[in-house]
């Protein structure tokens, strides 16, 4: 479990959280959504010990700022938004490079991860020669190498994902949600950042939502994701109904919406 | 791509490849060596002189004297700068996530340089006690401290929140380079007549003045450099993609770059101390290996490092036979080949200058 007490954190002389409080239990895809430069991503960046935060973090009951960068890499992998990568690699030896954090390399991870992610075949490609969508999906092999078995020794593993389906497709949308259900399904921890309400309300257990700095809410989707409040988030009038035959999970088709109010 | 394509037996994987370079250098490193040994401005019947000597034979009184006390020290020098610079190239395009960093470009070796004339000119103001302990390794010790301080300076310059912008390092280098020529050029100004002849003789940039004494002053500085590097290739590997990512997968990155910097620094220093300002190898030399077996530093490390021993000697054979009997200063050699070589390859990287 991941326990995030009052973060705050000041970036440039400005107060980017203030008192942010978000709770992620292994087992369950949690979101984070809200709008632009509401903090979404300086929250998750806080939640890998990326940056530091005032407050509180525990991973799994221990201090996050206890754990040294070696111990961290073997318990969670971070998935940036999006990534150059300085040097001419080849797609096979981008996602070798999951292996850094592993004290014991299994060199059989790097062909699973990228026919999980649909990228078999891919292995001599160039990096940099490959499409966004195709980056992001090996920066996500990668990721998925270090962090391959979500529970070690009974303790659970995390990945963080920030915006991990902004570049794709709908059908690698999906495919890559599924990864996400999936390591949860088998115990480990997801933290993702989404900008798709839909795809949230399809995938997460626990959404929270960000608002200048603070969570507003957290809660199953049905419960995060009203018409109400996300009206008032985003600054435009949502209205947010129920899918069909789909129990009471929330539904967005922005067809009613009005543009946004002047600011 | 004009990449070479990776093979087909393992795609992607190129670490087969790269051992079977690394094995060729080493041949080629052996040849070279042996080839400066044997070659030089008294004639070609050395050869057979040496040849005799590896096979048992002794060499007469001047052939061992040519051989042990000219030929030697130099061919060691050469391997030892020519390492020092490429694996210090490989190192710093590693730190700076680009392929246009090299020490000559950015103001290191300017900065060595300085250090180095501060201990010709100035190095007689110390306590003569101190500066008899110092002796052999001021020089060398002086553009360590030079070179470290005008790449930390440099880093700091052009590193805003973990981002390294090329275009500041780039021009910061610039500034730097020539801030350093201007108090090098003061403290020339005020050297007396046997000082300017030790900084005439050392600012040519040659080989030609090595002995073996220079040999072992630099040669710690320079080795410290080399042995630290490949401790350094995971995390450069990691680097490629970023602060924060290496960070994520668990490299110390802020204690990799101290360590990086001031290897870089030490190696470059010693390098520039006992050879002067020779420019290139180290953007040459690890581009072309990178083109060749792929950006991994735990094999490009190693290999930059013997591919720059072979082709600082070659340049140094150059320079010693063109204009024979005289010689050229190998640093002509090394721009006049490394000059063009830089420009195409801004050319063909236009991007990632314009993209930054």
């Amino acid at each position: 479990m991941i326990e995030a007490r009052d973060l705050r954190v000041t970036l440039a002389r400005r107060e980017i959280l203030r008192g942010a409080d978000i709770i992620a239990r292994a087992g369950e895809v949690t979101c984070i959504v809200g709008p632009n430069g509401s903090g979404k991503t300086t929250l998750l960046r806080a939640l890998t010990g990326e940056i530091k935060a005032e407050g509180e973090i525990r991973l799994d009951g221990q201090p996050l700022d206890r754990l040294s960068p070696t111990d961290l890499a073997t318990r969670r992998a971070v998935l940036p938004q999006a990534a150059r990568i300085a040097f001419p690699f080849t797609v096979l030896e981008v996602v070798r490079l999951g292996l850094l954090a592993s004290p014991e390399p299994d060199e059989a991870l790097p062909a699973a991860a990228l026919a999980a992610v649909g990228l078999a075949g891919f292995e001599g490609r160039f990096y940099h020669a490959l499409s966004g969508g195709e980056q992001q999906r090996c920066q996500l092999a990668r990721v998925l190498v270090q962090g391959w078995e979500p529970v070690v020794a009974g303790r659970p593993r995390w990945l963080f994902l920030d915006e991990p389906v902004a570049a794709l497709d709908i059908g690698h949308q999906l495919a890559v949600m599924r990864i996400a259900e999936d390591y949860a399904a088998r115990g480990g921890g997801v933290v993702a950042v989404m900008h798709d309400l839909n795809l949230t309300a399809m995938f997460a257990r626990s959404v929270a939502l960000v608002e200048a700095g603070r969570i507003t809410a957290q809660g199953s989707a049905s419960e995060v994701l009203t018409t109400e409040r996300l009206s008032r988030a985003y600054g435009c009038h949502l209205p947010v109904g129920a899918v069909p035959e789909g129990g009471d999970r929330p539904f967005l088709l922005p067809h009613g919406a009005r543009p946004p109010r002047a600011v | 791509m004009d990449q070479p394509q990776p093979e087909r037996r393992a795609p992607g994987d190129r670490r087969a490849r790269a051992r079977r370079l690394i094995a060729a250098l080493v041949v080629l490193l052996l040849a070279v060596a042996t080839a400066s040994l044997a070659i030089g401005a008294t004639g070609t019947s050395l050869s057979s002189a040496l040849l005799g000597w590896l096979r048992g034979a002794a060499p007469s009184p001047a052939e061992a004297l040519i051989l042990w006390d000219i030929r030697a020290p130099r061919t060691v020098m050469g391997m030892l700068v020519g390492a020092a610079l490429a694996v210090s190239g490989a190192v710093l395009q590693g730190l700076f996530r680009n392929p246009l960093a090299d020490p000559g470009l950015i103001g290191i070796s300017a900065g060595a340089a300085l250090g180095a004339i501060s201990a010709i000119v100035l190095g007689g103001l110390l306590p003569p006690a101190l500066f008899a302990v110092a002796g052999a390794w001021l020089v060398p010790l002086a553009a360590f401290a030079g070179g470290l301080g005008a790449t930390v300076l440099l880093y700091r310059l052009s590193t805003r929140g973990g981002q390294t912008s090329i275009a500041v390092m780039l021009l910061a280098g610039i500034a730097l380079a020539a801030l350093a020529a201007a108090l090098s050029g003061i403290l020339i100004f005020m050297a007396n007549d046997a000082q300017l002849r030790d900084l005439t003789f050392w600012q040519l940039g040659s080989l030609s003045g090595a002995t073996w004494a220079k040999v072992f002053a630099a040669a710690p500085l320079i080795l410290a450099g080399l042995l630290a590097a490949p401790m350094l290739a995971r995390a450069l590997n990691a680097l490629a993609l970023g602060e924060a990512a290496a960070a994520h997968l668990g490299i110390r990155v802020q204690r990799m770059k101290s360590m990086a910097v001031v290897s870089v620094a030490a190696a470059v220093g010693a390098a520039v101390a006992v050879s002067g300002g020779i420019g290139f190898i180290g953007i040459v030399v690890p581009h072309l290996l990178r083109l060749a077996m792929g950006p991994d530093h735990r094999f490009l490390l190693p290999a930059a490092a013997l591919f720059g021993a072979s082709l600082l000697l070659g340049a140094d054979m150059i320079a010693r036979v063109i204009v024979a009997p005289a010689e050229l200063p190998i640093g002509i050699v090394t721009a006049i080949l490394g000059g063009p070589f830089f420009l195409w390859l801004l050319l063909r990287n236009r991007t990632l200058l314009e993209g930054s």
